[in-house]
């Protein structure tokens, strides 16, 4: 923490800056809450979706425990009175924190007043979180059919917080009790889970201080998942036709989640940029020329990196068959397979865009067939010549870029 | 014969790989290619899988040139030296693949899997197997297509004895059903037993091509003598000759 404060200092004002903009924005452009007036029920809507989405990534997909001890300090003391009187600690100040974030919000969406509006918001925000995070100790431990019942709960109480009423905030705090008793009573800590951290870390450290770039190397491939996960290919029932195409189906499936994000990010921050006011208080960002550029630039972008790891997919196949693991098909039938993947992508980004942009019409098809030639010309240039890669890559992208100009700037 | 490869030149620029390479041999027969590292072993399999195109001379199947051959109708199967995997699926999935494009083939992926004995292994990907396992899946990848010519590139590196013999079995079975199968290996031990035909080759020249026997009385060894002997005496006689 202390070497980030001190390396990373600019960035992270600029972080704090930007956060603090677009809250601002958020909560009196979006939300159009102000002094003495309280939020509007959609924009409540809003912050209670967000609340729903950060509790989400910590019951579910965070991947540390909630309440963070350190692994050698839980093996050596667990069954002590310290550890009990640590955890319980690190609770109190969990749900400390929680109802602080909840008070802050619950005020500014009151209008800054101390109201009965406040209360409401304040106590069904309040449970919301200290639920997610006993919820989330819970998930981080449990083993079998304690996940399904925290899934079960996480949805009630998400759908308690949404309706906002008495009756779910009695729903909330009962959840929130089981919760409790559950993380008291019932939950034994999945110790083997802190056994494998210990070891990771130490070998992690051991091969940090010993430069040894080679097993720090193989310990991140030995993290990475080592079972595939369904649909499997034989689901999909492939035939001597089908096979590629259903291969290269679940390549992307099986895509790295990181890219697929920075895609989605991409497409989202184009929309963000034309169809919100969430950035106009920026200059150049109100006129409408600049934001529909900076839109079809950013679509343009993801659409690209899409197909180049289509590319890159086809052409390892492609030198895959060179090297030992024959196919029975031409060149050319490796890429209309994975042309068919393109096509049937192509076709739900158009879709997509479309719903973003509210652009249905028949320049969608332009959006599709410029898609395809992305695709197709520097896939063939790629296995055909590669001394033509990369002006046709440059070809292909002026193409996708003005199929999505003329797309979405009609 | 089924089989022929005549004065096959290839070079990689300056250095020459294959220096005018001829043999033969027909199917129901596992021909066992041997020499040592850089000898052009490698080279030759890669030339009849046509990964490399020679400089000169022919390759031909049934009396065709193998180049002539459609893609989908090359009837060759390979287990590459090195294994060659797609990352994004499973064990299993490979084979399923595999079948998918092969349907004619009649082994059945139950039967590769037991043959081999990988179930336990089936749902991890290649990166989490082990050497001698990602080994057996490009065998059984190679066993499920439809060929007439199986060339197996070292098959038995990263085998433990046990799973030796299993691909030794696998490889006569083959030989049974009418394949022909061209093997390079080190280990003349190994494919001693297995091999009806040997090509000896050295520094890119095929120094002989025959049975054991013919070999025994080339290079004056007694009937009992190994491979392995014969294999010496006849790299000593070309360096005398030489």
């Amino acid at each position: 923490m202390k070497g980030t404060l001190r390396h990373a200092w600019q960035g992270l004002i600029g972080l704090i800056a930007v956060g603090g903009i677009l809250a601002y924005q958020f909560f009196f452009s979006i939300v159009k809450t102000g002094y003495g007036a309280a939020a509007t029920r959609q924009g409540m809507l809003y912050v209670f979706m967000l609340a729903a989405a950060v509790n989400l990534f910590r019951v579910f997909l965070n991947q540390t425990p909630v309440f963070r001890i350190e692994a050698a300090s839980v093996l050596l003391t667990y069954n002590t009175r310290f550890f009990q009187r640590s955890l319980q600690f690190k609770q109190f100040f969990s749900a400390l924190f929680s109802i602080i974030i909840s008070g802050t919000i619950a005020f500014l969406f009151s209008g800054f007043l101390l109201n009965a509006v406040f209360l409401k918001i304040f106590i069904a925000l309040s449970l919301y979180f200290c639920n997610g995070t006993g919820l989330s100790w819970i998930f981080y431990h449990a083993k079998g059919g304690m996940k399904w019942a925290v899934c079960l709960d996480f949805i009630i109480c998400t759908a308690a917080l949404l309706m906002l009423s008495a009756v779910s905030l009695a729903v909330s705090a009962l959840s929130l009790c089981m919760v409790w008793i559950c993380v008291w009573k019932l939950l034994k800590l999945n110790l083997p889970k802190y056994c494998e951290r210990i070891q990771v870390l130490e070998s992690a450290s051991v091969a940090a201080s010993q430069n040894d770039l080679a097993k720090m190397q193989q310990m991140a491939d030995e993290n990475r998942p080592s079972y595939v996960r369904e649909p499997m290919l034989h689901h999909l029932k492939p035939s001597k036709r089908t096979a590629l195409w259903c291969k290269s189906i679940l390549e992307i499936i099986r895509m790295q989640k990181q890219t697929l994000s920075v895609l989605l990010m991409l497409l989202l921050a184009g929309w963000i940029v034309a169809r919100t006011k969430l950035l106009s208080f920026v200059p150049l960002l109100d006129d409408p020329a600049i934001t529909g550029m900076i839109a079809v630039l950013c679509t343009t972008a993801a659409l690209s990196s899409l197909y180049q790891l289509l590319i890159k997919q086809a052409k390892n196949t492609f030198d895959k068959r060179m090297l030992g693991l024959s196919l029975p098909f031409t060149t050319t039938q490796i890429i209309a397979s994975y042309g068919m993947t393109a096509g049937i992508l192509n076709i739900l980004l158009a879709i997509i865009i479309g719903l973003l942009y509210s652009a249905f019409s028949p320049r969608l098809l332009l959006l599709f067939f410029a898609g395809m030639l992305a695709y197709l010309i520097p896939c063939c240039a790629q296995i055909y010549s590669a001394r033509l890669k990369r002006g046709a890559t440059m070809a292909a992208n002026i193409i996708l870029f003005a199929g999505i100009y003329f797309c979405l700037t009609a | 014969m089924d089989f022929e490869v005549k004065h096959v030149v290839y070079a990689y620029g300056d250095i020459v790989a294959l220096n005018g390479i001829s043999f033969s041999a027909s199917r129901g027969r596992i021909v066992g290619l041997v020499g040592e590292n850089g000898a052009g072993k490698s080279t030759m399999l890669k030339s009849i899988y046509r990964y490399l195109t020679p400089d000169s001379g022919t390759i031909t199947l049934d009396h065709r040139d193998i180049f002539s051959y459609p893609v989908d109708q090359y009837p060759v199967s390979y287990i590459p030296d090195s294994p060659v995997f797609y990352e994004e699926l499973s064990l299993l999935e490979h084979l399923h693949f595999t079948k998918a494009i092969y349907p004619k083939n009649k082994i059945t992926i139950d039967e590769i899997l037991d043959a081999l004995d990988m179930r336990e292994h089936q749902n991890k990907i290649p990166s989490a197997l082990s050497k001698g396992t990602r080994q057996k899946l490009m065998i059984a990848m190679a066993l499920l297509r439809e060929y007439d010519l199986l060339l197996a590139d070292e098959p038995f590196s990263g085998l433990d004895p046990r799973q030796t013999a299993m691909l030794k079995t696998l490889l006569l079975e083959q030989k049974d059903n009418g394949k022909l199968v061209l093997l390079s290996s080190h280990l003349l031990d190994v494919i001693e037993n297995i091999c009806d035909q040997y090509v000896v080759i050295r520094k890119g020249i095929c120094l002989f091509s025959g049975a054991k026997q013919d070999l025994l009385m080339k290079t004056g060894l007694p009937a009992g003598s190994t491979m392995e002997a014969a294999y010496f005496r006849l790299v000593e006689q070309d360096e005398i000759s030489s």
